[in-house]
């Protein structure tokens, strides 16, 4: 709230404000024109009070000539006051008889709320008891004025909006980041290192569908293969590994098991007359080396990263004979 | 008296010269075919092995059978035969393919290169460099030597044989500067075959293993010749001396997966 009181004359009144126009010119170049219209007598005093002072300025009429202009500074929904003057006792003061309150320009468009959000990792998900190991904790907040903790069993403590910390669980335990704003939202994350006397079930994903009997189809980059772990290096040229497919798949028209060893992407070019192959090799790989096994019994077959080594490999095709 | 390396193959090097000069190999021309000049070349590029890396794969692949020669007697794949022809150097790359086949565990085949040698020098029987094999190859393909035999120089293109060699190209072949036998060493240790040019023979080749010197402190290299099965151990022999200097190396690091 601004009070302004004057008891200039309108003359007087006039000139001072020409000379506020003056310097800062600028500010009256934007805004709607906002005109009230009435007429103070000459000399008159003028009380007012102007809600949003910024926003507003006024035009003030003298016979039908202004002498104080007054308009908006901003689009925007404003509160402007109409100002009805009336003749004081003595003749000359005049008096606010009547504030209304306006609405001009659009509705201005709310600030949207950004809420606070949290993301909380660990690189370790599970460990033995017997095989106790550091596992990273890392996070990420947003935004950044949020009030961010960390609670790693102990009790809830203030850490960086982004890090990352070390812990060393000696048994399972749930781990939760809180980040909070200034109006109280909250968002939390949670991660669980599990720690366990028994290993993780090897949970199988689902596996595409496939033609029934036992065909493995496995591509890598020949060109790159030197970047392999040895063991699947070794695998790939393994006599011993081959002998098995040959002896666990089907055979395929030419009397040659199923069971290829493609060096580089040339699956799309597998002929007609290996149908099945063909269908395994247009499966997506997401990276190499990839393998894909068809089913010795029902249709639902595997597709995945390549085992690391010879036996790992064989034991993800039992599994599917 | 020729000389053997520890596995038996022959030694071929200045004291024990092969009896035979060839005449198939006609050094590359580089003005003509710069390195990985092919749509399907690319040059090699991959990190080295080291000679301890190289040491241990060498053990490991001659301890478990795991060399491309172990692979091609399983699948009973033969050494290729030229003949009388002067035709090693498109014999070299569609060996290499067919090698490339059985590796992959696909079905033994035994590719024409007559075919491919005859319609590039158009039924004369010349000598070549392996790129212009290679380039073939990779355009037209070359179809099973049941479709055309060893020592047919005819340029004869059945529909049928067209068809077939369709089907057989190559589609990756990485280009090797000559001179660098650690990249030749890298690219056998990972299991690719390479082709090499030697001019002191005046014959083109495919190396398709290695051994350990301890002697000399370095990789040897295994052939496989396209001198037939009767020559050295089984159609291989072991390169040394001059006869490791070559002047054009090229794998056919992939053929296409071959039907019919």
């Amino acid at each position: 709230m601004k009070r302004i009181r004057s008891l200039m004359t309108p003359v007087v009144f006039l000139a001072v404000m020409a000379a506020a126009m003056s310097a800062e010119p600028e500010q009256r170049k934007t805004g709607t024109l906002i005109e009230i219209k009435s007429t103070p007598p000459s000399g008159s005093e003028v009380d007012w009070t102007v809600l949003e002072p910024d926003d507003l300025e006024f035009r003030i009429y003298d016979g039908g000539q202004t002498f104080v202009t007054t308009a908006l500074s901003k689009t925007g929904m404003v509160r402007i006051l109409e100002i009805v003057f009336t003749p004081g006792p003595d003749g000359k003061l005049l008096k606010v008889k009547k504030l209304n309150e306006f609405m001009v320009g659009p509705p201005p468009i709310p600030k949207p709320i950004v809420l606070p959000t949290a993301t909380l990792t660990t690189d370790v998900s599970s460990m033995l008891t017997s095989d106790l190991k550091p596992a990273n904790l890392t996070w990420e907040t947003s935004p950044p004025e949020v009030k961010v903790q960390l609670n790693t069993g102990d009790g809830p403590k203030d850490v960086d909006n982004n890090g990352s910390t070390v812990v060393l669980p000696q048994r399972t335990t749930l781990y939760t980041l809180s980040a909070t704003d200034s109006a109280g939202r909250t968002a939390y994350s949670q991660t669980i290192i599990t720690v366990s006397d028994k290993p993780p079930p090897d949970v199988i994903p689902p596996g595409p569908i496939l033609k029934q009997g036992v065909r493995v189809l496995i591509v890598y980059d020949a060109d790159t293969k030197q970047r392999l772990p040895a063991s699947q290096r070794n695998m790939l040229m393994s006599i011993t590994f081959r002998d098995y497919l040959d002896s666990v798949c089907v055979k395929g028209s030419t009397g040659q098991a199923d069971a290829r060893m493609y060096g580089s992407d040339v699956a799309g070019l597998i002929g007609p007359d290996q149908p099945e192959l063909r269908e395994m090799a247009k499966l997506e790989r997401k990276s190499l080396p990839w393998i894909v096994v068809s089913p010795g019994k029902g249709t639902v077959g595997f597709s995945g990263l390549l085992p690391l080594d010879e036996a790992a490999t064989k034991a993800l095709i039992e599994r599917y004979r | 008296m020729p000389a053997y390396n520890p596995h038996g193959h022959p030694i071929i090097d200045e004291d024990h010269p092969v009896s035979i000069f060839g005449t198939g190999y006609i050094p590359r021309d580089f003005s003509a075919y710069p390195l990985a000049p092919l749509k399907c070349s690319r040059k090699f590029s991959e990190p080295l092995f080291t000679d301890a890396e190289i040491q241990e794969i060498i053990d490991f692949k001659d301890a478990n059978n795991a060399w491309l020669t172990d692979i091609e007697d399983r699948a009973g794949l033969p050494r290729k035969n030229q003949q009388e022809s002067s035709y090693c150097w498109i014999h070299a790359p569609v060996h290499l393919m067919e090698l490339d086949m059985v590796v992959a565990n696909e079905p033994m085949r035994e590719l024409s290169a007559f075919y491919a040698g005859a319609l590039i020098k158009n039924g004369r029987n010349q000598g070549g460099s392996g790129i212009q094999g290679i380039e073939w190859l990779a355009e037209h393909g070359t179809c099973l030597q049941s479709l055309h035999l060893p020592m047919d120089f005819s340029t004869h293109n059945s529909v049928e044989a067209i068809a077939n060699a369709s089907l057989h190209k190559i589609i990756g072949h990485v280009d090797i500067e000559p001179d660098n036998e650690r990249a030749i060493w890298t690219q056998v240790c990972k299991d690719q075959g390479v082709t090499v040019g030697i001019p002191k023979w005046g014959h083109e080749v495919g190396i398709v293993r290695l051994r350990w010197d301890k002697k000399a402190g370095r990789p040897r290299y295994i052939i496989d010749n396209s001198w037939g099965m009767e020559w050295g151990k089984a159609g291989r022999g072991e390169l040394a001396g001059a006869y490791e200097i070559f002047d054009e190396a090229g794998s056919v690091s992939t053929s296409s997966p071959g039907v019919g």
